[in-house]
């Protein structure tokens, strides 16, 4: 057998495209001699571009391929399309803060890499690289107002929290590996599932690993860093953290469910016990700590790590795992919240960008009046937050739709509770923001005063591009659920 | 003669590891570190994984070390960096956590005996073997490693060559009108 | 274990002739100090005045890091070299597709000058 055998390229194409398109880039960066981030960032938008069609065109379902370490199926197709779109509108973003140089939308493309490999991941080593692939570029990015403390603060807990919590996922990845002898997920799981009983290996290795993938969707307890780096870090790459890396966690979360719902009880502890102990901890701190806040970047954070709560009740009907059906519907909602938040919060994110480039913060004082001043960003923004509660007709709405619809059909009616309790605060804190736009006069209290101010061509355009999804979705939310009822078949 | 060997290394990997978290010069923490390290590879050619244990000294205990003191003399700490900065409350929740550990410790030994364990190839820490696996069950995740690579050449680059945020041209245009 | 008594043999080699090339030092060699003598060893230039702690440039930890990146290309060279004549050709298409992305990383640390010493 020749080595080369096995190695079959033609799954793989999105990410050698990517990974080429990557280099030219850095190339075409490098040799530019004006204005290098406009440029690199029309090029890497029309890389993202190719690689949406591209993912959308490799259509078939593959397995297992590259000597088994990647794997393709409608989920990584799914989340292929996911990431790129969402680096489309975060690249568009960032092209307001970043003109003269072009090295953040190469660290951007390059951790974007990292999160195609995640999507497809099939064995613990893929699973590791990819998601330090995903975390590098994203400690420079934190840090990149070199001379403002607050990034760099931002950027130092992100290294330290994340070069903790992946020595605790190795740890426990050392110790699966150690029950099954395997790497691969399959092989994993089957190890797993033949064993007799719970292990206290098992268990302490699913919660280290959960750890692991609980620092990148800002899971409580590993939450600690989020709103920190959500604040100092430059607002339009909070943009692109508050969506994609986390986007990636939960790819990565979708390939080791197997492994965690291999979990057999063990003093009681169960793999759906722990997913719902986690996910309504989550929402329940992310939203009480949301009321408290008042830049609106904090606020944003912490109503993050809120949808990360809500997106994990989805998982614990996934790694319930009796019944094929109710997983597939799980999975669908899991896949279809993801779309929603991404639109919506991209666009809140925008918006707060705009704010702080125009008035020169994120505090909510510079947001008071701004219904009155600027009429259509503060609409904007309204319209994401109320999508960001959950408020029919909006895109929130169905996905929040989906989810509860699933945690209901398995009939886990306590977190569907907690989950209803929790909605019910978010809208505190989510219309508080909508009233001092809309209600309150400008006050004079904001430096500078606020007039009104002309948005700039490209914000308006991106602002439409996300404004648009989240109300059409919130109507026509049919399309979107066939597609990717169709992707899971 | 093994058992010996390794509780030897194993107690001076303890205790030089509790000799960085105490010394008040952080210097002196980075030397017993490097003594840890080195321990650490000693255990690992016991368990037969030549390749980590080469790569522990060459990589760790060398070039890691390295960047250790360079971001020391970078950071020129000196003066108090005792244990009075420390709170009682985060010396509790460090007891606290240490208890919690020795909860997990004693069930995880409770339960030693009846654990199933994978039967692994004793051979499998040898460079050959390593070589093997590397490049071919795990060609993608190696060569991924080169891009891993590249970005982190273009992050510290970028951090470190930057102009001062004056120059950065952000748009500031039309503030107010 | 018995495999790495050659490494055993090879440590005692080493600190045994270091003990006693210190020793011949120590026993043997002549003792005459003078002022000059007495100062720090600064590879062969004057001692720098004042404290030696100060402030180092954040230069040196780019240079050290981007060492440890070369250092742990490197480093897979090693399986690479001791499989070499089994992977073949393939071996060496991998190795160079390896090689070759970091070269981008190296064009871009000198295009951007930053081995630069200002």
């Amino acid at each position: 057998m020749s080595p080369a055998s096995g190695l079959n390229l033609t799954p793989f194409i999105p990410e050698l495209v990517l990974a080429g398109g990557l280099l030219v880039l850095l190339i075409v960066e490098l040799i530019a001699r004006r204005k290098r981030g406009i440029v690199t960032a029309i090029g890497g938008s029309i890389l993202l571009v190719a690689l949406v069609i591209i993912s959308l065109a490799g259509n078939e379902k593959v397995g297992a391929y590259m000597f088994g370490a990647v794997v393709q199926d409608g989920v990584t197709l799914y989340f292929r399309v996911l990431f790129a779109l969402a680096t489309l509108i975060a690249v568009g973003i960032m092209a307001s803060t970043f003109k003269k140089e072009g090295e953040p939308y190469i660290l951007v493309l390059a951790s974007v890499m990292g999160m195609f490999l995640l999507a497809g991941s099939n064995d613990l080593v893929t699973l590791f690289v990819a998601l330090e692939m995903v975390s590098i570029p994203s400690y420079v990015l934190a840090g990149y107002r070199r001379h403002d403390p607050r990034s760099g603060e931002a950027a130092l807990k992100y290294v330290i929290y994340g070069a903790f919590s992946s020595g605790l996922m190795l740890y426990g990845f050392s110790l699966l590996y150690g029950l099954t002898g395997a790497t691969g997920f399959a092989e994993m799981t089957e190890g797993l599932k033949g064993a007799l009983s719970g292990s206290p290996a098992h268990l302490v290795g699913i919660i280290l690993i959960m750890a692991g993938i609980g620092y990148k969707i800002a899971m409580v307890p590993m939450h600690f860093w989020c709103p920190d780096v959500y604040e100092g870090s430059p607002t339009s790459i909070t943009a692109y953290f508050s969506v994609l890396p986390k986007a990636a966690g939960f790819a990565a979360l979708f390939r080791i469910a197997p492994l965690i719902a291999s979990l057999k009880p063990f003093y009681g502890i169960s793999a759906v016990g722990l997913i719902t102990l986690l996910s309504a901890m989550t929402m329940t701190v992310g939203n009480l700590g949301a009321i408290w806040q008042n830049s609106l970047k904090r606020l944003l954070a912490y109503s993050s790590i809120a949808h990360a709560g809500y997106i994990l009740m989805g998982f614990a009907v996934i790694v319930s795992g009796d019944k094929p059906e109710l997983h597939g519907l799980a999975i669908q909602a899991v896949m279809m919240y993801l779309v929603v938040y991404l639109f919506m919060n991209l666009g809140a994110f925008l918006i707060v960008d705009l704010v702080e480039r125009r008035l020169g913060g994120d505090g909510i004082g510079y947001f008071k009046g701004l219904g009155k001043s600027n009429p259509l960003p503060a609409l904007a923004l309204a319209v994401f937050l109320f999508s960001l509660t959950g408020l029919p007709p909006l895109a929130g709405f169905i996905g929040k739709f989906y989810l509860f619809a699933a945690v209901v059909k398995a009939q886990m009616w306590t977190l569907a509770l907690i989950g209803i309790a929790n909605s019910v605060v978010s809208l505190f804190y989510y219309v508080r923001v909508i009233r001092d736009m809309f209600l309150h006069d400008p006050t004079p209290a904001t430096d500078g005063g606020i007039g009104s101010f002309n948005m700039g061509k490209l914000t308006a355009v991106l602002t439409l591009v996300t404004v648009v999804p989240t109300v059409v979705l919130g109507v026509f939310w049919n399309t979107l659920a066939e597609w990717l009822k169709l992707r899971l078949m | 003669m093994e058992i010996i060997l390794f509780i030897i290394t194993a107690l001076i990997a303890l205790a030089s590891a509790l000799m960085v978290i105490t010394r008040k010069s952080p210097i002196a923490s980075v030397l017993f570190l490097v003594l840890t390290f080195v321990c650490i590879a000693v255990l690992y050619v016991m368990l037969g994984a030549q390749f980590i244990a080469a790569m522990q000294i060459i990589v760790y205990a060398g070039a890691i070390m390295v960047l250790f003191l360079f971001v020391l003399m970078l950071l020129n700490l000196r003066g108090n960096q005792g244990w009075e900065n420390i709170s009682p409350a985060r010396i509790g929740l460090g007891f606290a956590a240490a208890g919690l550990l020795l909860l997990v410790a004693v069930a995880w030994l409770k339960t030693a005996g009846s654990m199933e364990v994978a039967g692994l190839d004793p051979e499998m820490g040898t460079v050959s073997a390593f070589g093997d696996v590397l490049f071919q069950r795990f060609l993608l995740p190696f060569e991924i490693a080169s891009v891993l690579l590249l970005g982190a050449i273009i992050g510290v680059v970028a951090m470190i060559k930057r102009k001062p945020l004056a120059e950065l041209g952000e748009d500031k245009e039309g503030k107010v009108s | 274990m018995s495999n790495y008594i050659p490494v055993l043999l090879f440590l005692v080699a080493v600190l045994g002739l270091t003990g006693l090339m210190m020793a011949m030092v120590i026993f043997l060699g002549p003792k005459r100090s003078n002022p000059d003598k007495e100062l720090p060893f600064e590879t062969g230039s004057a001692p720098s005045p004042g404290d030696a702690r100060e402030r180092y440039p954040v230069h040196f930890y780019l240079v050290a890091i981007l060492f440890i990146v070369f250092d742990i290309e490197i480093a897979f060279m090693y399986p690479w070299a001791v499989k070499f004549r089994q992977l073949g050709l393939f071996g060496l298409v991998e190795m160079l597709v390896f090689a070759a992305i970091l070269m981008f990383g190296w064009f871009y640390i000198i295009k951007r000058g930053a081995l630069k010493w200002k």
